[in-house]
């Protein structure tokens, strides 16, 4: 919570992919993972879908982060909700997008408005609390009292940090600078995801390096001393990891306080 | 309304359409006077001995550029901004003229040329010419600069990290067309001992720069790429990255003496002195349009546009629409007789306007036509929404195509950068959306199978000039430059990184072509017009 708390401080607009948390809490809906072309429906509030197993599914709208992208196929992983309605298709939430590297032309259908969407809608107003920060600081967390792992959780195939895990990354970084830290791990995996049709996409080995050296790199430049990072990397999920999904694709950090 | 209600309307929209055309038509014939006549008067040489006044105007094509020095006057005798400091006989001010907006217009390199032709430092072959090796003095040896307004920059491949070390790239760059010479050369060339790669740029406006390297960017986050902004080792501060259109070097320091030591052929570059008094000379200049030949003084009416609001403003603010107006300096001249006239769908309700701006009923016809042009454009460039499509880095962070309007990108209030900062290939240099430039080369970048790709262009790209990617190697930041800012247009023509639109209306064809926005010619118009105020 506190956290959560932190992050919304942070003031970005952001859609909070919990989907690991989801999945280990048995939250109601259906899971759903598949690959497919997103569709892009031109309504004043964007709507995004994809269709699946003869089911059209709503994505998203708008938003800044992992967004949905024309020329490429995306992964879907997320909660289908068979009752709940957006732009006229099933609604997933949450949901992780994960648009997949390289360019697929096939991927280009723009939809045109067909009335299923709301036609009002701001959706690039920052929200006051951007507004109110701009260029202000963010709120120091409190000192850790006990060793902590933290989760980053990162798209498929890729390595970028999106705007929530900027978030979350800034504050592992800012927690281990307020606490007297020994030594601190950041562990690099690449994972799997399990489809709807029971196949298993696989990562390149290779990411969970370069996975590693993204988030070692943002600690280090935050200001968490060199001196005390240590990166590791392992080319499968987490120990541990029951569900392949988001969650088996995280990179975590390993935080050991300092003997008193 | 009755007959003669009508008779009155009708004749105050004919008065307004003649008005409007006359101030068209006034551009216009500006715009060919000013070709046909350029002149020097203007130029300030390297080592002369002048003032430089607190406030000074010039004349360009549309009409006055006002350059305001928040410090006083500068003496530029002795100063290292104006001391020919280098073994070329250059000087900063020799590619950052005050008249030019503090960078340097096509029209004013060819006065130079016409008075002084190579005898004139600017076409020093180093970088003045299309490639040093050709003969010295002959108009074909610096076509680019003399076309174009573009220097060549030579930068070494394989590309070097800031402590020196080669920087293994993502991707294997060949040269598919060498116009000037100079990629396939012995000496300068990709395969000589020393392999550079050259390629051909506008230099930047170097004013309003706290709007440039503000002291607090916006976050912490090169927000798009997710990577931590780095510090400036001077200063403390995180670095906002607009300063270079290749971020090459990443502060105004490092940038001077960067330029000091290639542009100026300084041995050691400008000294910490030299740099300290360069940099707080330029953290006081402020440029911007302050009239126009029709519209008259655009600091009244309600507006107050000029350098003197740029002073005033706060760096690194993002726009966001009703809640944050772009350019406030315009607001007072949009009213909601102009908001109630657009044709086009705005992204967001437009928010309520004054029914008259400040002293309207005394504004001459070509005045008021040239003020609602602007404030029409203001509004287009604010709210009009359109696809915005394939664009890395934007797309990718908020959707591939986003419903968007210009102001997606040029965000920062007052100067229309890119506060993120703004990383992007629009396109300008890569194809197949680049305007062809058979006068530059072409290069082909075939990127690594185990890199990511560049996300819109695939694998293998061709492109005049690859960008940012020649810093990083990365192959997903082919492309990709840095947004400059907007004021001071109408000063210092052409445009783009690359001087591929040779005037505004060029500029905005170029995006009304590359997002099939459909502006008709009233709009592209207002928008030249908008621009041409700032």
């Amino acid at each position: 919570m506190v956290a959560r708390k932190w992050i919304a401080a942070l003031g970005v607009v952001i859609s909070t992919p919990a989907l690991a948390e989801s999945l280990a809490a048995g939250s109601s809906g259906r899971p759903v993972s598949f690959v497919a072309c997103p569709e892009f429906r031109d309504t004043a509030r964007q709507c995004w879908l994809a269709e699946s197993g003869g089911k059209t599914y709503y994505i998203g709208a708008f938003r800044i982060g992992t967004p949905p992208q024309l020329l490429h196929k995306v992964l879907v992983e997320g909660m289908a909700h068979d009752d709940q309605i957006s732009c006229g298709a099933i609604n997933i939430d949450p949901v992780q997008i994960s648009p997949l590297p390289e360019l697929d032309f096939s991927c280009d259908a723009v939809l045109p408005d067909n009335g299923t969407a709301p036609r009002e809608g701001s959706l690039f107003d920052l929200p006051p609390e951007v507004l109110a920060r701009n260029g202000g600081d963010v709120p120091t967390p409190p000192p850790l009292t006990k060793n902590m792992a933290f989760a980053v959780t990162l798209d498929f195939d890729r390595t970028v940090l999106n705007l929530v895990n900027q978030a979350k990354v800034e504050l592992i970084a800012r927690t281990i600078m307020a606490t007297p830290v020994a030594r601190v791990i950041v562990n690099g995996h690449a994972g799997e995801s399990r489809l709807d049709d029971g196949s298993i996409m696989r990562e390149a080995p290779e990411i969970a390096t370069r996975r590693m050296a993204v988030v070692r790199d943002a600690l280090i430049a935050i200001g968490v001393p060199k001196k005390i990072v240590e990166g590791r990397t392992a080319d499968s999920p987490p120990e541990g990891s029951s569900v392949l999904g988001p969650e088996s694709r995280e990179v975590t950090v390993d935080v050991v306080l300092a003997q008193p | 309304m009755g007959e003669s209600g009508a008779r009155v309307m009708l004749a105050a929209a004919t008065a307004l359409f003649v008005a409007s055309v006359a101030a068209r038509a006034s551009h216009r014939a500006n715009d060919m006077a000013a070709t046909s006549a350029p002149t020097t008067d203007n130029i300030i040489p390297a080592g002369a001995d002048r003032t430089l006044s607190a406030y000074s105007t010039f004349a360009n094509p549309t009409g006055t550029l006002a350059v305001f020095n928040a410090d006083g006057p500068v003496a530029t005798r002795g100063h290292p901004f104006f001391e020919p400091l280098g073994r070329n006989g250059r000087a900063c001010v020799t590619c950052h003229q005050p008249a030019d907006a503090m960078s340097l217009s096509v029209r004013s390199i060819r006065a130079r040329w016409a008075a002084g032709g190579p005898k004139d430092s600017l076409f020093a072959a180093v970088d003045g010419a299309n490639c040093p090796n050709l003969p010295v003095g002959q108009r074909s040896s610096h076509s680019l600069l003399l076309d174009k307004g573009l220097f060549r920059i030579p930068l070494p491949w394989p590309p070097r990290d800031p402590g020196g070390r080669a920087i293994s790239p993502e991707f294997d760059i060949t040269v598919v067309s060498d116009p000037t010479g100079c990629n396939t050369d012995r000496v300068y060339g990709l395969k000589s001992s020393n392999p550079h790669i050259s390629v051909f740029r506008r230099p930047r406006m170097a004013a309003n720069m706290k709007y440039v390297e503000p002291e607090r960017p916006l976050s912490l986050w090169h927000i798009r790429t997710g990577e931590v902004r780095p510090l400036d080792p001077a200063t403390g501060h995180r670095l906002g990255g607009n300063v270079m259109s290749d971020g090459r070097a990443p502060t105004l320091i490092a940038q001077m003496v960067d330029a000091s030591r290639t542009h100026m052929a300084m041995e050691v570059g400008l000294s910490p002195a030299q740099q300290t008094q360069v940099r707080k000379f330029l953290f006081h200049v402020y440029a911007a349009q302050v009239t126009d030949h029709a519209g008259g003084r655009l600091d009244t009416g309600g507006a107050y546009l000029g350098p003197r609001a740029l002073r005033d403003g706060k760096p690194a603010v993002v726009g966001a629409y009703s809640a944050r107006p772009m350019f406030p300096e315009i607001e007072g001249w949009v009213t909601q007789r102009i908001a109630s006239s657009i044709k086009w769908i705005p992204l967001v309700k437009l928010p309520p306007f004054p029914a008259t701006r400040v002293g309207e009923a005394s504004e001459t016809s070509a005045q008021r036509a040239f003020r609602d042009s602007v404030a029409r454009g203001y509004l287009s460039f604010m709210y009009r929404q359109f696809l915005i499509r394939n664009v890395a880095d934007l797309n990718g962070f908020i959707g591939n195509p986003v419903k968007q309007t210009c102001a997606a990108c040029h965000n920062m209030v007052q100067t229309g950068m890119d506060v993120a900062p703004g990383y992007l290939d629009l396109g300008t240099t890569t194809y197949p959306t680049a305007t062809p430039a058979p006068d530059l080369p072409l290069f082909r970048i075939d990127c690594h199978k185990d890199t990511p790709p560049h996300p819109y262009l695939g694998r293998e790209i061709y492109t005049t000039d690859p960008g940012r990617a020649l810093i990083t190697g990365r192959c997903a930041d082919v492309g990709k430059v840095v947004i400059q800012q907007m004021r001071g247009l109408a000063a210092r023509a052409p445009y783009f990184a690359g001087g591929s639109a040779q005037d505004l209306r060029a500029v905005v064809n170029f995006y009304d072509a590359r997002f099939r926005i459909g502006y008709t010619q009233d709009e592209i118009t207002d928008l030249v017009n908008f621009m041409g105020a700032l």
